[in-house]
């Protein structure tokens, strides 16, 4: 574990210009929004609303980059030899790299949840002039009472996605590299590497969810109260728990078929 | 003991390394010498866990190249690896962070040794100041096996010196020291043993001492022999 969290420390400290590029450029961005709001700055309002956009929507292709980012490059370039000289097996090199994708996905949604709260707040005041921030947390707080259950599921069945992902474009990559070694068209083939490996993974995510869907699949609309309730009824009666299931399987073995192909036949 | 059995490794249609046999062990001062190309890189690469046989093995104390071993084995590069971001501290808080036998105070010591600043950016070195960082950390580790890949390339004559005055004074009965070159004089003074590789394979391997009585000539007479001489070329190459 201890070696785990010392690579996470120097994946992030490798990309801390640029992680602190990002989180200052949009400080701005939303500090300018929030200026030319209040001083009724119509320009830079429309300004500020559409790079704000921009960067919403490219904040997922950033982050896929940045998680792809960590390991492709260890790989490619020498300075994989820093890690991967490390008395460290490669489970342990590996999870970090997840770890890390994890902990910088998380704090790019609490921006995202923090900019879009300040400037939600902002409008809900214009709405009802005098709104205090209290209220307004409780009444959102109020209107999502009843569906923490299906909030939860959808959280975890996206966390379960997104490293399965993730561990997809790995094993393209390492599989890639094992078998070009450095050819410049292991980028190529790790992209048709990574397709074909979606492909067989759809097939039997099909083949899976036909067999077992109608099985699972029950009782969607069960009477519940408490919110563990909620949460068992929305788990067991979701899709999602399907899919979270098969995601979680498919990551496991994704991520020990990497690690093995990583320790056993990839030469940097 | 570090050990090739039956080594190959193969790039496309080449093969670096052809069924190469060869043992290090523990407490001697190996030479491991070739022209460039004849395998050492990959040599070394293998053992420090950097590239995978395609076939055969390589051990360390009987266990496979992994985790264990990266942990008893020093390994110094020939190309720069630090990231980009990082001062020559930075480098000294890498190595102590991940290997246990890292000494801090070593490192220091080889730094004024070598006059090298802990706040110069890794990025800003020269590529002779770059060597001499990789070769202090490298140093640093009291590592059981300390493998050092073409140390004196791209070095100043006063900075070969310092190098290997360096070097000299990291041996120790404790540690196997592997350095390649692909000249095999600048490490006559250094090493007892020698290993030389041709073509991915050892062609002549054993003490200085006993080479020398068996063949009845230099390491360095036997080193042109067995690598040849273009003398000939030249001539034609230059229109004489």
């Amino acid at each position: 574990m201890k070696l785990l969290a010392k690579h996470v420390k120097y994946d992030l400290l490798k990309y801390k210009n640029a992680l602190l590029a990002v989180l200052i450029g949009s400080g701005v961005i939303e500090m300018a929004h929030i200026i030319a709001y209040l001083t009724e700055f119509k320009t830079l309002y429309v300004i500020t609303v559409i790079i704000l956009m921009i960067a919403l929507f490219s904040a997922f292709f950033v982050l896929l980059i940045y998680s792809v980012g960590i390991f492709s490059i260890d790989l490619s370039k020498k300075q994989g030899y820093m890690p991967f000289s490390t008395p460290t097996t490669s489970r342990t090199l590996i999870g970090s790299k997840i770890i890390t994708t994890l902990i910088v996905s998380a704090a790019t949604i609490v921006l995202i949840l923090l900019y879009g709260g300040i400037d939600s707040y902002l409008a809900a005041r214009e709405a009802e002039p005098g709104l205090s921030l209290g209220y307004a947390v409780k009444t959102i707080l109020d209107e999502l009472d009843g569906s923490w259950g299906y909030i939860a599921v959808t959280v975890i069945n996206m966390i379960a996605q997104w490293v399965c992902n993730i561990l997809t474009i790995y094993l393209a990559l390492a599989l890639s590299a094992t078998l070009l070694g450095e050819s410049k068209l292991k980028g190529l083939v790790s992209f048709g590497l990574w397709i074909g490996v979606n492909v067989v993974l759809s097939i039997i995510s099909l083949i899976v969810t036909k067999i077992f869907g109608n099985i699972i699949n029950f009782n969607v609309d069960a009477y519940a109260e408490t919110p563990a309730e909620i949460f068992s009824v929305a788990f067991g009666g979701s899709a999602a728990a399907l899919s979270i299931g098969l995601n979680v399987v498919v990551a496991v073995g994704i991520y020990f078929l990497t690690c093995w192909i990583t320790e056993k036949k990839l030469s940097l | 003991m570090l050990r090739f059995e039956n080594v190959i490794k193969g790039y496309g249609n080449k093969k670096a390394l052809n069924n190469l046999n060869v043992s290090f062990e523990k407490g001697k001062v190996y030479a491991l010498v070739g022209p460039n190309g004849s395998g050492k890189s990959t040599m070394m690469k293998i053992a420090a866990g950097l590239v995978k046989p395609t076939k055969g093995s390589c051990t360390y104390d009987s266990q496979n190249i992994g985790a264990y071993s990266k942990s008893k084995i020093a390994y110094m590069c020939t190309e720069p690896f630090y990231y980009d971001y990082m001062r020559i501290s930075d480098v000294e808080k890498y190595y102590a962070d991940f290997f246990e036998d890292f000494n801090r105070d070593k490192f220091r010591n080889l730094l004024q040794f070598m006059e090298l600043d802990a706040s110069m950016k890794v990025k800003a070195l020269s590529s002779g100041m770059a060597a001499k960082l990789k070769i202090s950390a490298t140093l640093a580790r009291e590592a059981e096996v300390i493998m050092l890949d073409e140390p004196l390339n791209g070095i100043d004559l006063l900075g070969r010196d310092q190098i290997i005055n360096a070097v000299i004074k990291a041996t120790n009965p404790g540690s196997t020291f592997i350095i390649s070159s692909h000249l095999f004089d600048e490490l006559e003074n250094i090493v007892d043993n020698v290993v030389m590789v041709k073509n991915g394979n050892v062609v002549l391997e054993g003490e200085l001492e006993d080479i020398r009585a068996q063949y009845g000539k230099s390491i360095s007479d036997l080193y042109r022999e067995i690598y040849g001489s273009n003398d000939g070329l030249s001539d034609e190459i230059w229109g004489k």
